[in-house]
């Protein structure tokens, strides 16, 4: 493989995986700084730490941009897909981390581990999103996962929060089995683990009819489907989502929601776009089937919450069944529109779920709709942002959630995929009222007397208003990132778009 | 057998080549075989005893089978997680000793670049290690921290 000029690993291959690099040293710095700590707001000095780490591997993707190539024997590709996704994923480790700064000291659970869990995430999904192997590819995901299982349950005192975790683990464990069944059973039918290598063998099957090859890869590819549908919680693999969104603390919920969600839609489109590209006719319907069940049984589920986290896990999973129309219109703009959403709906998700977590007080009392009653008068910052952000989620213009959809539903179709594309749009419809419960909560509704102070109301029916919360800077700060982003998105989404575009022709053209 | 058997040594190209014959899935003819006689054998056997058996029950034949002991309590009651946390410790060590293992068969192959690497990842285990350590899970001494806190009334029900 090599000549003896050339050394086994070159040096710009380490360069390649820079951002997982610095990850993992800061990573494993915060715990050799939490080890011996003992008192009690441990976090104090190793927020910081995950911060400056969390940056420096944002800064750490441009460099790696300037090398783009192949690294260890195949296994990880540095192109404009890994890059978009590096970046995307390195800012939403950056903005948690600053949204757990508000958060854990008011839940009393400020330690460490908690930062150093959010950069191993990042870490397995850096891998997710450059992985061109599929071993590699599991790995990373078992490197996310795992960080996410635990993250779940960080609220240990709190029942739902473990139950959240234990859910999470056993379901997501069995999800990860499917996927590595299915791995089994590609490299049983084409002989390698690679994802171009596998492309190779599919596209080009020597003579003598490779009808038993060509199930033994359905099989391996409806595995695959299984698994990654489960972590992008995708309609029939969706049921955990709700139960483990309103669990997890409020930070790690918006984390769950979208770097995890992003990485997964990475594997997914590598394998499936250009691994398993030749068999597309067969697993094309499984997506399609995904897509309509996910809009819509998202979309109507949403419309009976009440509980803020439980609308927005089913917003995020009619909200991966609106990714997935984009993902069944395959070619490059299919895959671009399915990349800007992922970054639209990253700002806006995480937007959202930050002044969830803001309001959720001690033990995450306020998460009712019902308690953001008048919230609009009383904290008018906070309740525009939270308005922003639920006005691109429904798609109105001027968001990037609008723009998302456009190239959703345009790509969807220039690939003829026209009934997916009417139940989308009518699903859109469908979503605005559940979206805009919140914002008719925060701007029409008058804050409840409580009844200690009208004795003739009943009790059992109230939820108290949000008592008044001071705003803390990393949390104005994540505020004003995403209404920045979300905006942006929504004013010159050209620049991310071309970007998008150029990257997905790389991917799907070598 | 079919004509093609798959093992160590068989390039990417002659495991494409044999798995796209059609005699391929003929490989797996004898598992499906042996499957089958596990099967029957099994039914067999438990049908056959049913059929001809002698049944007389009796109340220390009827009790749960334990390795020859005298079973004592409920299997199913609370113990200290510190365990587990040991167990997940051992595993972590045993992966080091997987790669430790190869890394030494191939050790003069891969010369300085591997020793370097080596380094570097047993310096990771060792951050891991160093963390474990300060937080008291090698620790058997405290019982007090690491007992399961349960609520007095599942508590109550688990201890006896």
């Amino acid at each position: 493989m090599t000549s003896a000029a050339t050394p086994l690993v070159p040096a710009v291959y380490y360069l390649r995986i820079l951002p997982e690099i610095v990850l993992t040293v800061f990573g494993a710095v915060i715990m050799l700084i939490e080890g011996p700590a003992r008192h009690v707001g441990r976090g104090r000095t190793t927020r910081w730490v995950a911060l400056v780490g969390a940056l420096t591997a944002f800064a750490a993707v441009w460099i790696q941009s300037r090398h783009p190539g192949y690294a260890f024997s195949h296994l990880f590709r540095v192109d404009g897909f890994t890059v978009f996704f590096g970046f995307l994923l390195t800012a939403i480790a950056t903005v948690i981390i600053l949204m757990a700064m508000d958060y854990l000291p008011q839940q009393h659970l400020d330690r460490g581990e908690f930062y150093a869990l959010v950069l191993f995430g990042t870490v397995g999904m850096g891998f997710m999103a450059g992985a061109t192997e599929l071993i590699l590819m599991f790995i990373a995901l078992e490197i996310s996962s795992i960080s996410t299982y635990i993250l779940a349950g960080y609220r240990r005192h709190a029942p739902k929060s473990t139950e959240a975790s234990l859910k999470y683990l056993l379901l997501g464990s069995f999800a990860t089995a499917f996927f590595l069944y299915g791995i089994a059973l590609i490299y049983g039918a084409t002989g390698t683990t690679q994802i171009s290598a596998i492309a190779r063998a599919l596209a080009h099957p020597s003579a003598g009819a490779a009808v038993q090859t060509g199930q033994i890869v359905l099989l391996g590819a409806a595995l695959m489907f299984i698994g990654l549908g489960f972590k992008v919680s995708a309609v029939p693999f969706q049921v955990w989502t709700p139960d483990v969104y309103e669990g997890a603390p409020a930070p790690v919920t918006a984390f769950m929601s979208a770097a995890p969600k992003a990485a997964a839609f990475a594997i997914f489109l590598r394998i499936f776009t250009v691994a398993l590209a030749a068999n597309s006719h067969a697993w094309f319907w499984l997506l399609w089937a995904a897509a309509l069940l996910s809009m819509t049984v998202g979309n109507v589920a949403a419309l009976l919450q009440n509980n803020f986290k439980r609308m927005l896990a089913y917003s995020s999973i009619a909200q991966a069944g609106y990714i997935l129309v984009a993902f069944a219109a395959l070619g490059a703009d299919g895959v671009s529109a399915v990349m800007f959403y992922l970054a639209a709906y990253a700002a806006m998700n995480i937007g959202a779920f930050a002044v969830v977590s803001h309001f959720a007080h001690r033990d995450e009392r306020y998460v009712d709709i019902r308690n953001y009653a008048g919230l609009g008068f009383r904290a008018p910052w906070p309740a525009f942002c939270l308005s922003v952000f639920l006005f691109s989620l429904i798609g109105v213009p001027l968001t990037g959630g609008f723009f998302g959809k456009v190239y959703i539903f345009r790509a969807a179709l220039h690939s003829h995929l026209v009934a997916l594309t009417i139940i989308g749009l009518l699903n859109s419809a469908l979503a605005a009222y559940y979206y805009l419960r919140p914002v008719v909560a925060m701007y029409m509704r008058e804050a409840p007397v409580l009844p200690a102070l009208a004795p003739g109301a009943p009790a059992g029916n109230i939820e108290p208003p949000i008592p008044p919360t001071a705003m803390s800077g990393p949390i104005a700060v994540v505020l004003a990132l995403c209404v920045a982003v979300v905006i942006w998105l929504g004013v010159f989404p050209g620049s991310v778009l071309a970007y998008a575009l150029r990257s997905a022709r790389h991917l799907l053209h070598g | 057998m079919g004509e093609y058997t798959i093992g160590r040594g068989n390039s990417t190209r002659e495991i494409a080549a044999m798995t796209s014959t059609p005699s391929y899935m003929a490989n797996y003819l004898p598992i499906l075989i042996q499957f089958v006689l596990a099967l029957a054998l099994a039914l067999g056997l438990i049908v056959a005893s049913r059929l001809i058996g002698q049944r007389r029950p009796g109340k220390i034949k009827l009790s749960p089978y334990e390795c020859g002991m005298t079973p004592k309590g409920d299997v199913r009651s609370g113990f200290a997680v510190k365990f587990y946390l040991v167990a997940i410790v051992f595993i972590l060590f045993d992966i080091e000793a997987v790669f430790l293992l190869p890394w030494a068969v191939e050790f003069r192959r891969l010369r300085v670049l591997g020793l370097v690497e080596m380094i570097v990842y047993i310096a990771i285990v060792l951050a891991g290690f160093t963390y474990i350590w300060k937080r008291g899970v090698l620790d058997w001494n405290t019982p007090e921290r690491n007992e399961p806190t349960l609520p007095p009334s599942v508590a109550r029900t688990g201890n006896h």
